[in-house]
């Protein structure tokens, strides 16, 4: 390009991307100068790896164009090689193969290491990044990927962004980087950006630590239900302002309620909390710092678990499946997680948003599906008695209803009756307690009604909710909402004075930190077996 | 299987659909049942004995199915091994069989009073080597392939140490058995006829079978729902050592008494019957009728083989090359994971 050093490296026009039936990005446009550092904020679910998956032509978009070092091209285009346009990614699920050794790993990214020697060669290009990105970063050349903790995988990815390889990096995309760096090593990280800024990189930086983006950065765009609301200067931006438009800015757009003055009540339950009902489940909470707190869930209630994604909701979730009792009213020793110690009365059923892993058995009809939990009261002499199978089957078609017929495979449903099916298997064992991960993953907003209408009746009849969700929204239907920062509860809210503005404030607190189970469902999965 | 059939008769759509399905619809279910392949070869295999030898069709499949029993038997085990997924394998049955053969005819030493006796040290000796592979397989984490096959070497040094200073016999009355029979009726193949339908209803109508099944397709989802993997899985092996301990003194018995390579053919045929059958070799379905049809049809084919008096070579080739085509047959939607 003749005039390379005015030209924006980015420019962003009109993108849009819609997923089924969510528009995941709403016409978004902005642009990065360059050797700008530029950071986009938002809640989970805002848009924000989309639009930048569209930007690097790893998806394609419906609509829109991106304009990368003054080559226009439109959005609906992939693009197989971005790394050619001088484009490079780091991903916020850390994805470096497990059994490859380090120089190895260096020379995926490094395409200029040929010949004999390639592993020297790839090493000695990441090295040179490494070196003075994190000093002392004290990786070695023939170690294997899976040996390093999850803090030197992180500094080997961001490292291998900027090596120099064929193409030298133009543009880099950072989603969440520094999520499992310690702030010596954030602080290392961002110097050499600056650094490398100079030189006339571009960097894009999404992180849920808002305070690293005000120090370090010159511009943040703030994303929210896939649009680019706001635009802050670092300079003047402070945490409030920040987390003000990610969670206020939606309301201007079509909400049921317009109070865009106050915040939305997550709540819109206006009992009283349940106080006298008996306590079936237990937390006692030991934070980092030392402090203990207990928190009680009753029968009968509703209860939310909120905050940002993988700050150990799942995990103080799964530990009530795993502390509760094989048959209705029965105890079993409490069960601990790094913060929670959990104690449950009584039996649980769970479901799962994520059906296709945590759900389903996809060999069977929908009729064995939903009887699979229940089959114990469905037994006389050790034989399934069909008879009462398809009645106990037919009252939860009625119930829920599920359309089609019991002997349909389960995989012919589309996602949001296969989750229908899956309420219906957990509802079905009639246990004390039901456990909600993300219910509603995937799944339309009738059906979406249609569930927490249910939810409510299960709870008049006396069955305890615990429900966790990335979806704020959803949360106004529970009578009390525990919100999680690092691991531990930091408030609960009760009723109406759960907003979304308050559960979003909360769950960003007051200090940047650590994501706890960042490999969330994985660690999840394991301790379950 | 059966439980299917049944739902469908119960289920609501079926019920408010005016008269009785169509005879074509019928036999349409008849024909995509996964054990279908396995019967069809069966019956071809068997005409094909009776053209070619001209010999009687009823001895040679009464024949058939007393030999085929012992596949059977050993493939149940096998069969819930692989439905529970995971890899599950157990490469352990052959040498199973071998040592449970010399422990019950030593201590039935020719005597008939010494029956019961015997087949309970057999069957015993097959448990306690399952739970060996159980332990090592879900507690210690090794492959079933791995885990199964040490078992299997184990156990094959001790027969070899043990057996030199044996002589064992098998109880007379428990040859007779395997070989008697009312008019052109083999007894034996009865009761491996009545132990197919006992272990299809226990995979297909107990709850217990239901999470057979339900933790070889998805062990996590299993284990949101109430079932625990760990166990049911290990449940399976130990079942598949008893029934190989079983399979290994009846063995001996209708050979007269055991030997060291008396259960070597087992150990890939009856794997061999479980794929044969229908099931599928990833976990998640099992298909014991189309087993008990997959063991007669290996039986058959090694008779035919026989009577043609084809070199050993080609007699594998002709067996493999019929195993591909009745694993062809029997491909369908569901068996694509």
């Amino acid at each position: 390009m003749p005039d390379e050093s005015t030209q924006d490296t980015l420019v962003v026009q009109g993108v849009s991307k819609r997923f089924g039936s969510t528009l995941a990005v709403d016409d978004a446009s902005f642009t990065v100068g360059r050797g700008e550092l530029i950071g986009i904020a938002g809640h989970n679910g805002a848009g924000k790896s989309t639009i930048l998956k569209v930007v690097n032509g790893t998806i394609a978009g419906d609509s829109g164009t991106v304009t990368i070092g003054g080559t226009p091209r439109s959005a609906t285009d992939a693009v197989a090689h971005p790394e050619h346009l001088g484009v490079r990614t780091v991903y916020q699920e850390l994805s470096l193969c497990a059994s490859l050794r380090v120089d190895e790993t260096a020379a995926i990214f490094d395409h200029a290491a040929k010949g004999l020697s390639w592993r020297s060669k790839a090493w000695r290009s990441l090295r040179a990044v490494l070196d003075e990105m994190f000093p002392g970063h004290g990786i070695r050349q023939d170690a294997t990927i899976h040996e390093l903790s999850i803090a030197r995988r992180q500094m080997i990815e961001c490292a291998s962004s900027f090596i120099e390889s064929t193409t030298p990096p133009r543009l880099v995309i950072l989603d969440e980087p520094t999520s499992s760096l310690d702030a010596s090593a954030t602080a290392s990280f961002y110097a050499y950006l600056e650094k490398r800024a100079a030189d006339g990189v571009s960097v894009i930086i999404t992180t849920h630590r808002l305070q690293e983006m005000i120090d370090h950065l010159s511009r943040i765009y703030v994303m929210r239900d896939g649009r680019v609301l706001s635009e802050q200067d670092a300079a003047t931006a402070t945490k409030d302002s920040i987390v003000a438009a990610m969670g206020l800015a939606a309301h201007e757009s079509e909400r049921p309620v317009p109070e865009a003055a106050d915040g939305l009540p997550v709540s819109t339950i206006d009992a009283p909390p349940v106080t006298d009902g008996e306590v079936v489940v237990r937390l006692e909470q030991q934070s980092a710092d030392g402090n203990t707190a207990d928190f009680e869930i009753r029968k009968g209630e509703i209860i939310g678990f909120a905050g940002l994604e993988g700050h150990g909701q799942l995990l103080a979730l799964e530990a009530v499946y795993r502390a509760s009792a094989r048959r209705s009213g029965g105890h079993r020793s409490p069960k601990r997680t790094t913060h929670h110690s959990v104690s449950v009365v009584g039996d649980s059923a769970y479901v799962s948003g994520d059906r296709g892993v945590r759900g389903i058995f996809p060999l069977w009809d929908v009729a064995a599906n939903i009887s699979f939990s229940s089959l114990g009261k469905l037994t006389a002499a050790g034989l399934i008695k069909p008879r009462s199978e398809g009645a106990l089957v037919n009252e939860w078609y009625s119930r829920l209803g599920i359309k089609g017929s019991p002997t349909d495979p389960i995989t012919s449903l589309s996602g949001g009756t296969q989750q229908k099916a899956l309420m219906a298997r957990a509802m079905a064992v009639g246990s004390d307690i039901l456990l909600l991960e993300d219910p509603t993953r995937g799944v339309d907003q009738a059906t979406k009604s249609e569930v927490y209408d249910l939810l409510r009746r299960q709870a008049a009849e006396g069955q305890t909710i615990v429900w966790y969700s990335t979806e704020n929204e959803e949360l106004r239907n529970c009578d009390r909402v525990f919100v999680f920062r690092v691991g531990t509860i930091v408030a609960t809210l009760t009723g109406t004075e759960a907003t979304e503005d308050a559960v979003i404030a909360l769950s960003f607190g007051g200090q940047d930190a650590e994501l706890l189970d960042g490999a969330g469902p994985l660690d999840a999965e394991e301790s379950v077996r | 299987m059966t439980d299917l059939d049944t739902r469908l008769k119960t289920s609501p759509a079926e019920s408010t659909k005016p008269g009785r399905p169509t005879l074509g619809a019928a036999v349409l279910t008849v024909l995509k049942h996964p054990a279908t392949p396995a019967f069809i070869g069966m019956i071809a295999i068997w005409l094909a004995i009776g053209i070619i030898a001209g010999r009687g069709l009823v001895e040679t499949i009464s024949a058939g199915i007393i030999i085929a029993t012992f596949l059977v038997i050993v493939g149940i085990g096998q069969l819930f091994v692989i439905t529970v997924g995971n890899g599950g394998i157990d490469l352990s049955v052959s040498y199973v069989m071998t040592l449970s053969a010399f422990l019950a005819c030593q201590i039935m030493a020719g005597e008939n009073s010494n029956i019961v006796a015997g087949i309970l040290v057999a069957v015993v000796a097959g448990l306690a080597a399952g739970a060996v592979s159980a332990v090592l397989i879900e507690f210690v984490g090794m492959p079933p392939l791995v885990g199964t096959l040490a078992v299997g070497f184990g156990l094959q040094t001790i027969t070899l140490v043990y057996s030199g200073s044996v002589v064992g016999v098998a109880a007379p009355a428990l040859s007779q058995f395997t070989t008697a029979q009312i008019g052109p009726i083999p007894i034996f193949g009865i009761v491996g006829v009545v132990i197919a339908v006992a272990f299809a209803i226990i995979l297909k109508r107990t709850s217990y079978g239901r999470r057979v099944e339900a933790v070889g397709q998805k062990p996590v989802a299993a284990s949101f729902a109430n079932a625990r993997p760990a166990l049911i899985r290990a449940s399976a092996y130990v079942l598949s050592g008893g029934m190989a301990g079983l399979a290994g003194v009846l063995l001996a018995a209708y050979s007269g008494g055991p030997s060291l390579g008396l259960g070597s053919s087992y150990q890939l045929a009856s794997i061999a019957v479980v794929v044969l059958g229908g099931s599928l070799i990833a976990g998640g379905r099992g298909i014991i009728s189309g087993l008990w049809a997959g063991a007669v049809l290996l039986t058959l084919l090694t008779t035919l083989a026989n009577i043609t008096r084809l070199s050993g070579g080609w007699q594998f080739i002709i067996q493999g090359a019929l195993i591909v085509i009745v694993l062809a047959l029997a491909r369908n939607p569901m068996a694509r994971r």
